[in-house]
């Protein structure tokens, strides 16, 4: 299994809880390892390569470009997305919903707001490597899960996501400021 | 319509806010809007009358509260360009509220923006806490990355 953490290495994003979670996985299971990935880079990659230090499986790649990002997406299983403050919408959780994987994502901000546990992500609370570990360790065993939470995830994006509907609202926003802007000035 | 559209670090990978701003460009021209991008750098400080290409637009559109919002915003605030200014926060730009230059930028940028808009929920409050006019939210558009 492939456990996948994208994202800059600041506290907003929870990078310390995913290496945690890989060390305990690690050192409970250690017959049958997941490969654990980190892409990214930031303020917290010294404290994270320290705690990764002695486990072959858990890899630091630094920040990659989105080709690599993308690729890594596709071999992954599981995908998790673990700020302690908000999750939405951050780029790497849309990607990984866009790649049909299977999303660990703290319950934090409004996260429920959007997302459904156990439809379209496994929501788990904040700051809680055991718990994140369990986690993994369900969907590890548990493949027709993960299936469903990948399909429901794509759907989620294709319907609520797409750019075209986006930028029609953003255009939207736009002409009714510049027509208040003009009455505005008539009236001035 | 027509929109200029300031964006900044265009050109660098590494940084996901002018790759979504070009994406949300080429899109509001397939609906047929004329957008032009104008790359910021910190070079353009000192072009003091780049300023005179944003009066032939219909509206101003900046990416991210940041130095490039700050700098046209003085021009705006000083009655040099009369046009609707709307800037679009990602979130780095508004929501450390400690961080001294992040508040410049936002103090500077607020009596001049008509409309901010943001595309995480939770800065919907951190933008009204800030004193914006009108703060709307849209969902990203981060899924037509490439």
């Amino acid at each position: 299994m492939k456990i996948l953490f994208v994202g800059r290495l600041v506290d907003f994003k929870g990078p310390i809880i995913f290496i945690k979670a890989a060390q305990f996985l690690s050192q409970n299971t250690p017959e049958n390892p997941h490969e654990f990935i980190v892409a990214g880079d930031g303020e917290l990659m010294n404290e994270c390569k320290k705690l990764a230090s002695g486990y072959s499986n858990i890899s630091l790649l630094g920040w990659v470009d989105q080709q690599t990002v993308n690729d890594l997406m596709d071999q992954a299983d599981v995908f998790c997305q673990l700020s302690p403050y908000e999750n939405i919408w951050a780029a790497s959780l849309i990607s990984a919903m866009k790649h049909k994987k299977a999303v660990i994502c703290t319950d934090v901000g409004y996260t429920r707001t959007y997302l459904t546990h156990n439809y379209n992500v496994f929501l788990i609370p904040p700051n809680d490597h055991v718990v994140l570990a369990e986690a993994i360790k369900k969907l590890a065993n548990d493949s027709q899960l993960r299936h469903i939470l990948g399909e429901n995830a794509r759907s989620f994006v294709r319907e609520n996501l797409s750019v075209e509907k986006i930028t029609g609202e953003i255009q939207q926003l736009l002409v009714q400021v510049v027509e208040q802007f003009r009455e505005k000035r008539i009236s001035e | 319509m027509r929109i200029a559209f300031v964006v900044a670090r265009v050109g660098d990978e590494r940084n996901v806010i002018q790759r979504l701003s070009l994406v949300l460009a080429a899109e509001l021209r397939k609906l047929g809007d004329t957008v032009d991008v104008f790359p910021f750098t910190r070079g353009k400080l000192f072009s003091f009358l780049s300023y005179k290409n944003l009066r032939n637009y219909d509206c101003v559109l900046v990416a991210n509260v940041g130095l490039q919002c700050a700098y046209f915003s003085i021009y705006k605030r000083l009655r040099l360009i009369r046009k609707p200014f709307i800037a679009i926060s990602f979130g780095s730009d508004i929501r450390a509220t400690n961080n001294r230059l992040i508040n410049l930028f936002n103090r500077i940028s607020k009596p001049a923006l008509d409309l901010l808009i943001v595309i995480n929920p939770d800065l919907v409050a951190i933008g009204e806490k800030r004193g914006y006019r009108q703060v709307k939210y849209v969902h990203s558009w981060a899924s037509a990355l490439p």
